[in-house]
This record gives structure tokens, sequence and C-alpha cells, in this order.
């Protein structure tokens, strides 16, 4: 019996002194549950806008009434991240619930300007996820986190499935908030983002993703082709997927190859006081389509000269992409000078004090090897 | 403690262990040594082979003294000096209490109630590890034995989680600055290792060879800090030296499918772990009193030292008890020394001396 008194006892003071249910406000009827945060520099502080559910919709789907959108958008200004935030909770009269936010957004002036004192509040919040993707806005954050894509449609769900479609596609790159201060605190390595933009065509909006754009330390520094963004997904394993086009053998037919799986294996070494990086892509990709005219019997010469014509047209664009970002931009968004200084960290140390300055005497050779996996459902495969 | 309830050398060793993995879950750059991440692995190797050096007075004490604990070793030396080492022994336990609350508080406060203020959860947690110790050392033991399994099935799901998202890339160049630095962040580890302590005391209570039980934890504190440390550098980089809790930022990361939040599984197994170890020192510091002091007060030691913790955790919380883990490595070391390693070794190589004196005396 007295076992039982203690238990019981125990198991009132759990209902009564629960402390993390103490608060009334924090209550879900009482929470704006953030989507999406945009943040803007303006000239004494910043602007922060918020995607929140709109709970009176989410709570009633099927009542008729109208409701207005899936989300609503709030915008409020302060001098720091934190104060803008907390003037939103005053202007709703609700608390803000950043454990379910979706998308950091920041605008192009803002990046340009530098990130690092505004990311402070998202590392130092414990309810912010560090896994949260971060997207660069090609006007201001405020514009594509206000972005209406339809009454029912979370325009931060739409942004995430698109930046979801990073393995298929060698254009698109998603960066997670972590991942972004990893490489943009360190020293040889620049960080990316992806740009998204909104276009307007018949009173309607859109998104439209504008490419990858490079990272001076914090600062935004230059926007990187589709060939070197294809580059960039292949040397940092991203690439999964997505398709590539090759001018088909002997005719000015081309041949488009859906790559099913990449990897690349890169060998550093430092010569002659530069820095010599023999990287290998290896691909297994198919044949998708080719503009021949029909009947096109794809046969075994047919395939090699499209398998070495593919291996030609990979190196060269890599090669030419890391190139162009080491000579032109002195700039290393691959990580290829981490893998470097990783192998020979005292050597690294000693001959490149600034990676920077050393990027334009690095000596760059890509080899691809590609396998032919599967050529399609032509009745000539037969 | 020779006559009461025994636990298994298993069950000891699962709550020895229990009680490392939480200092390692506890982890913080914050007080530690700066070292490039990827050292930390091999630090892992040397912090094991400094801890079984920590080992090395049980390992006496069980050769020459089986069935006795410190305090019994010391009473063969003289009363007075039992009664230093009781103190001693309850003093270390009291201050591993208070710092075990203490960085469970800060742990609730900055990441799981963030707005909310915590007192009521450290009460509550006082109250619950109160009852706990009053159940006794078989029941710990088997808590322990339990939680330990919670604990290790929790890190598998995380793990396994974090798989796809970890990149050795993420690593800094290892031993890029030589040993050193893989010495100082072992010597870190270890003094952090107080189990040794626990051990003295509880080795009298425990049935069964210990060796193979010291063996396996030793092997499964490598493996589990190996895996953990890996994961954590791997995975975060060096952005987890700019995190309070690097493990528990691992688990944000650690997502699969619709389990979003791995987090919320350590929560709960860090509060588990706390308040295993946490009713065992409370537990230990009542037994030593008891057995040195007085029998009378029975379980009154325990809600004296509950209520002196609760005290100093709210009404000092900040000035004393994170007081350790900023403390520099110099002033760890020595305390780690002197009371878990010098103090317990003088105390038996003197009574070993003695011993063998009063054998050698009646065989002539």
């Amino acid at each position: 019996m007295r076992s039982f008194g203690k238990r019981a006892l125990l198991c009132l003071l759990c209902l009564l002194l629960l402390g993390g249910c103490s608060a009334p406000g924090l209550e879900l009827k009482n929470r704006l549950i953030v989507q999406a945060i945009g943040v803007d520099r303006i000239k004494d502080g910043v602007r922060v806008t918020l995607q929140v559910l709109n709970t009176e919709m989410a709570g009633n789907p099927n009542n008729g009434s109208d409701l207005g959108d899936a989300t609503r958008t709030l915008t409020s200004e302060g001098p720091t991240v934190s104060e803008a935030i907390a003037a939103l909770s005053v202007q709703s009269g609700k608390q803000p619930l950043l454990s379910q936010n979706k998308l950091l957004v920041f605008g192009r002036e803002t990046a340009e300007q530098g990130l690092f004192p505004l990311l402070d509040y998202f590392v130092r919040d414990p309810s912010s996820r560090l896994t949260v993707p971060v997207v660069l806005s090609d006007t201001t954050a405020e514009a594509l986190v206000g972005v209406s894509l339809g009454e029912n449609v979370l325009s931060s769900d739409a942004i995430t499935e698109l930046l979801g479609g990073e393995p298929y596609a060698p254009a698109v790159v998603s960066q997670a908030l972590y991942a972004w201060m990893n490489r943009a605190q360190s020293d040889v390595t620049d960080a990316f983002l992806p740009v998204l933009g909104v276009r307007e065509q018949g009173g309607e909006q859109s998104l439209l993703y504008q490419g990858v754009e490079v990272f001076s330390g914090d600062r935004l520094a230059y926007a990187l082709s589709f060939e070197e963004t294809a580059a960039l997904s292949l040397l940092t394993g991203r690439m999964d997927g997505g398709y590539w086009t090759v001018p088909g053998p002997g005719t000015a037919d081309e041949t488009t190859m859906h790559i099913r799986k990449a990897s690349s294996r890169v060998q550093s070494r430092i010569e002659n006081g530069a820095a010599v990086f023999e990287i290998h892509i290896k691909l297994t990709a198919d044949v998708a389509e080719t503009k021949a005219q029909s009947p096109f019997p794809l046969d075994k010469a047919y395939l090699q000269e499209v398998q070495s014509r593919l291996q030609q047209s990979i190196a060269n664009k890599v090669q030419a992409a890391v190139r162009s970002c080491f000579l032109e931009k002195s700039s290393d968004p691959f990580g290829l000078g981490h893998r470097l200084r990783q192998r020979h960290p005292r050597q690294f140390s000693a001959q490149f004090p600034s990676w920077r300055d050393a990027l334009a005497r690095a000596q760059v050779a890509v080899s691809v090897s590609v396998k032919l996996e599967r050529i399609g459902n032509g009745v000539e495969n037969l | 403690m020779k006559g009461s309830v025994k636990i298994s050398v298993w069950q000891l060793c699962c709550l020895l262990l229990l009680s490392r993995l939480l200092t390692t879950l506890t982890f913080s750059p914050v007080g530690a040594e700066k070292i490039p991440t990827a050292d930390y692995l091999p630090a892992v190797f040397a912090a094991a082979g400094l801890m079984l050096f920590g080992f090395l007075p049980v390992i006496l004490q069980r050769k020459y003294f089986p069935g006795m604990d410190m305090p019994d070793v010391a009473y063969t030396l003289s009363h007075a000096l039992s009664k230093c080492c009781t103190v001693s022994y309850t003093l270390v336990f009291f201050f591993l209490t208070l710092v075990s609350v203490a960085r469970l508080e800060l742990f609730v406060g900055s990441v799981v109630f963030p707005n909310n203020d915590s007192a009521f959860f450290v009460l509550l947690f006082a109250v619950a590890a109160v009852y706990a110790a009053g159940l006794g050392l078989e029941a710990l033991g088997r808590a322990g034995t339990v939680c330990l399994v919670l604990f290790l099935g929790a890190f598998f799901c995380i793990v396994l989680a974090m798989t796809d998202k970890i990149e050795i890339a993420n690593l800094s160049p290892m031993l890029a600055k030589g040993v050193s630095p893989v010495w100082t962040a072992g010597l870190d580890a270890a003094t952090r290792t107080v189990e040794p302590a626990l051990a003295a005391v509880l080795l009298p209570r425990v049935s069964g060879k210990p060796g193979k039980a010291l063996a396996a934890g030793c092997l499964c504190f490598i493996c589990f800090t190996e895996g953990i440390l890996f994961y954590v550098f791997a995975g975060l980089g060096d952005f987890a030296l700019a995190q309070m809790f690097p493990v528990h930022a691992v688990a944000v990361l650690a997502e699969f499918s619709v389990f979003q939040r791995f987090d919320v599984l350590l929560t709960g197994v860090w509060i588990l772990t706390a308040f295993v170890k946490v009713s065992l020192l409370l537990y230990l510091q009542s037994e030593l009193l008891k057995k040195s002091f007085s029998e009378k007060p029975g379980r009154l030691y325990i809600l004296l030292a509950a209520a002196a913790v609760l005290v100093i955790q709210l009404g000092f919380a900040g000035k004393v008890t994170d007081y350790y883990f900023t403390l520099g490595l110099f002033w760890r070391t020595l305390l780690y020394a002197v009371f878990v390693v010098l103090i317990p070794l003088v105390f038996l190589l003197t009574a070993i001396v003695k011993k063998r004196r009063r054998e050698n005396a009646q065989l002539r």
C-alpha cells in the first residue's frame, strides 16, 4: 500500500509539475506555425518575412466558407532577426513555432553584404533546425516567401520539393543550413546556394529556379553556369541522375544519355609547389533518346562511339568548369583544396599560405569512365 | 558492505558503462580541449588507455582485498583513515551528482524547454531519483541494464538515419598537428571518467569475475565513442564545434522518411540515463555514510543529499556546478589524479605492505 502511495504521489507530481506544458502560450492555437522564413537587410536593421500556416483553414477544410489561402505572410522589421521575429508576436498575438520551419530565404542584396550576422540567430536558437534548406531569392526574400502559388498550395513545400530534385537534375543544388555554415567558414572551400525567383504571367505567380551562386566567405560572389553547376554536382557527389546530350557519331544527330549513377574520386598531390588534382568520374548511363531517323539500329560501333563522346564531353566540361572557377574567379566551390589539405596537411599549410592565390597554378586532369547499361525499348535491340 | 544484496558483474558493467556514456553524450566543445575534429578519433584509444590506468587501484583492490570496498581497505590501516576515505568518496559522489544534474538542467533548459523555467523539472527529477535510490542496488542494477539497451538502441536508430548524411570530407586532416592533440583530448576524456571511484565502492557487492566485464565495457566504450564521434564530425564537420551539444545536433540531423525527430528519442534517453546515474550516486552516498557513521538515518541520507543538490542547483546553478566542465585540463587532471587514482592507490599500497608484514610475522 505504501509503495502504491509513493507511485501515486510521483504520478501526481508529474501531472502538476510538467514544466514543458506549464506555459499557456505554448498551446498550438497560440502559435504561428512557421513554414518559411525570409530575411532581408534594410537600412536600419532587418526585415523578416514569415510564411505561416493559416490554421483557420487547416482546421476547417470542408466547411465551404472562404478562409483564404493555406498560408499567410507576416512581415516585420527590427534591428536584429530576433527582435524582428519578436515584433511579429506583438503583431499577431501569437508566438512563432520555428521548429516546423522548412525553408530559410535570403535576398540577393542581403547576401552580397554577408550572411553571418543574420545566421547567428538560427544557429543559436534551439528550436531552429540545422537541416533546413537555405535558398537565395533573386530579388528580396520577402518576394519569394510571399509567393502565392494558389489557394491550397504551400509555397514552402513547392520550393523544398523543387530542391528535392537535386539528385535527378544536374542544375539543381540544395544546401542545408549546417552544410552552408561549414563551407562558408572554411578558408579553402567556398559555399554556394541555389537561387530562385518568382515569375508573374497572366496574373499568376510561379517559381523559377535560376541556378547556383557561389560565396566568398559569407558574401555572394558570382554565379555558376549550367555546366559549372553540373560539375559541382558531380564532384560533390550530389548527382544521381539527370540527362546529358552528346553529338551523334558521324552525323549532326544528338544522343541524350540518362545518367543512372555517378561517383567521383579525386587524387591530389603537391608537385613543384603546385596542387595537382586527378579527378576520375565514374558513370552508369542509359541511352534515353536519339534524334536519328527511325528505324535507327544502335549497333555496337554506334554505342562505343556514343560512350566515348559522353566521356569526352563530361571530361571537357568538368575540366573547363574547374579551371574557370580556379583561374577566373580564384574560387574553389568543389572542395578540391579541402581534399588536398586532408591528404597532405603539413605540406598544404607550408606551401599554400593562401589557397586562393595557389588556385591559378593548380593542375587539373579529368578522366571519365562510362558504363552503358541499357539502350531502351527499341525494336533494334532484338 | 558485506552481507548485503549483490548484483552481477555484468550489471555493474552496465551501470558504469551507462555512467561513462552519459559523459560522452554530454560532450560539449565548451570547456573541452580544442583540437582538430579528426584527432578526436584516435584520441578515443588514448582515452581508453588512460582510463584503464585509472582502473589500476580497482584491479589491485580486487586482487588483494576481495570482498572489501575502499573504506574497508582504509579501515585495515586505521579507523580514522576509513572515515576520511568515506568522506572523500562521499564528496566525490556528491560533486558528481551535482555535475550530472547541472548538465541535465543545462540541456533541458536550453534545448527541451528553452522558454520555460526548468526548476520544476529538476525538482521532479530529484524526487524520482530519491525514490529510485531508495529501492536499492539490485533495482538500480536492473534499471541500468534496461537503460543501457534503450540507450544503445536509440543510438543505433540515430546512426542508421544519419548514415546517408556523413561525408568523410567533413573531417579535418588527421594528426596534422602531430600526436600531441590526441593525447590532450585523450587525457581530457579520461579525467572525466570517474567510474573507477564508483567501482571501488561497489566491488564487494558484485558477484562474478570482473575481468571479462572490464574488457567488454572498455571495448563497448571505444566502439560507441568512436562511432558517435565519427558521426558527429563527419556529419556536422567543424560546425559541431559551434554547438553546445554536438551529439544532440547529430540527432537533429538524423531524419529518415517520416521519422523526423530522433532528437526527441535522444532527449528521452539522456534523461533516463541521468536518472539512473544520479540515483546510483545518491544510493552510494547513503551507503557510505551509513557504514562509517550511523545506520539509523537510513534513507534520510539519500533525502538530505538530494535536497542539498536541489538547493545548490536551483540557488547557485552556473556558479558552482558548471565549474567542473569549464575547469582547465590541468586542474581537472589534478582533481582526478588525487581523488580517483592517488588516494586509493596510497591506501591500497600501504594496506598491502601492512598485510604482507602481518603475514610474514605470522609465518615467523
